[in-house]
């Protein structure tokens, strides 16, 4: 069978792709789910499981249950096959033909890996660092404040997390400003600015990692390189490929939390006003808002035949693990489109699940709430300026694409 | 109240150690353990609310 796949060219359904569960979805581009991608994903309910022939063609999860079982299950499905993986994520070639470590790597190896960079993003090593989270979010909102708006994107959504993960991965701050162009046409530029900024961040990693083994310091990259992996010190390549991996997964991630939290508080005075007098409130509502706009679309790579969520996958196939099809589930959250920030059972997979949970959920989570915290101190009041809607980008990492605030 | 965490299904989300600090803790890697069993008397609402917010249901009550 053959099927318009909606931009324009057609595209041929696998012989074990029934053409009932066949269904015309297109998380990428399509400017109907682009117009207000959670309520994309919500409309793409009604069957356990679909296929869409859009980026290749891949198999669509639904349901919270069937979501969460697929990424506790890499032995059926692989993080393994980024090629299959691409393909869903077409934007998402940086890195060039780096593995990622240690997303890209499926257990028992995934282990080694992970354990490697347990220590640093624990709990514990986030309550170290909550001081200096607090003193850059404070820096950042005061030097806006005065101003009565911003460009919340670029002066405080981007800045944020950019600073503290350069000051964790070791870059000197006389760096920084270099740096943050190279990351931003490696996460934000043209197909050509993707691979010139992945070079220049690849090629100063290269000089830091010398630096850092000829004298180690108290940062992450000296740790790597002093680190080991099933019991042999890490090589240079694998020290590379995880600080590439933390660049993809805790850069852009933060950035679109905060831009969807903030959407929402703009919008919401009586949410915004309970959290200022109640500062407690806070990381319930970071969960609630987490869950209600998880933003995250990991995929998997079908590793065995099987039969699951009622559809015959074949080895090869990707398949979407969507969070916020994960997050919103209507059969696992009452109301689940609405963020109740006081919500005491909140089961969300803002940060997936299984043995590839979100490693920088609890570093992510302290920023997130000292972000609000902060901002409710010091800028109470905020709403999104000018009449125009607020737009959006979808595939993996989705996000509002910017988000000007005002305030007396 | 006696409950337990399933080392096997747990992902080290930390949702229980957040919301029940005095029923569970966390090993070297982040993972919930349940430190003090039976719960301890008044910390039984938080210790539910830790099993219901399990992303992995990986907090078990054994009784």
């Amino acid at each position: 069978m053959v099927y318009d796949d909606g931009v324009g060219t057609t595209a041929r359904c696998p012989a074990h792709v029934p053409a009932e569960v066949v269904r015309d979805f297109d998380y990428h581009s399509d400017p109907r789910f682009l117009a207000d991608p959670l309520a994309g994903f919500d409309a793409a309910r009604g069957t356990r499981a679909f296929w869409t022939n859009s980026h290749g063609g891949y198999w669509v999860l639904t349901g919270a249950d069937d979501i969460r079982e697929a990424f506790r299950q890499p032995e059926y499905f692989s993080s393994e096959t980024q090629a299959k993986a691409q393909d869903i994520s077409p934007s998402r070639t940086v890195g060039g033909a780096r593995r990622l470590i240690p997303t890209g790597i499926d257990p028992p190896e995934h282990s080694q890996y992970r354990r490697l960079l347990t220590t640093p993003f624990s709990p514990n090593s986030v309550a170290a660092m909550k001081q200096r989270i607090t003193e850059v979010c404070e820096g950042l909102v005061d030097g806006i404040a005065g101003k009565g708006r911003c460009d919340f994107l670029n002066d405080f959504a981007r800045p944020y997390p950019a600073i503290l993960f350069s000051e964790i991965l070791g870059i000197p701050a006389e760096r920084f400003e270099e740096f943050f162009g190279w990351e931003d046409d490696m996460l934000h530029g043209s197909p050509e600015q993707v691979a010139s900024g992945t070079r220049s961040v690849m090629a100063y990693l290269d000089e830091l990692v010398d630096e850092r083994t000829a004298r180690p310091r108290e940062d992450l990259v000296s740790f790597l390189v002093g680190g080991t992996v099933s019991d042999r010190p890490t090589t240079r390549d694998e020290v590379l490929d995880t600080c590439m991996l933390l660049f993809l997964a805790g850069l852009d991630t933060v950035s679109s939390a905060l831009m969807f939290m903030f959407k929402h508080l703009a919008e919401h005075p009586d949410d915004r006003r309970t959290l200022a007098r109640d500062p407690a409130s806070i990381p319930a509502a970071v969960e609630e808002l987490l869950r209600v706009s998880a933003f995250v679309n990991p995929s998997r790579t079908v590793a065995r035949d099987t039969e699951f969520a009622g559809v015959t996958m074949k080895r090869g196939d990707g398949v979407l693990l969507s969070t916020a099809l994960a997050s919103r589930d209507p059969d696992a959250v009452p109301d689940p489109t609405v963020a109740r920030l006081d919500r005491r059972v909140n089961v969300h997979m803002a940060f997936g699940a299984g043995p590839h949970r979100c490693l920088g959920s609890h570093l992510a989570r302290a920023e997130l709430a000292t972000a609000l915290s902060t901002w409710l101190a010091r800028i109470p009041d905020f709403r999104i300026d000018g009449g125009a809607p607020v737009t959006f980008h979808g595939g993996g990492v989705m996000a509002p694409d910017r988000l000007d605030l005002v305030w007396a | 109240m006696n409950v337990s965490v399933d080392a096997t299904t747990c992902a080290g989300h930390g949702r229980c150690y957040t919301l029940a600090p005095d029923v569970f803790g966390m090993d070297d890697e982040g993972r919930g353990v349940a430190d003090h069993v039976p719960v301890p008397p008044g910390q039984e609402a938080r210790a539910e609310e830790a099993i219901l917010n399990c992303p992995e249901r990986a907090v078990i009550r054994n009784g």
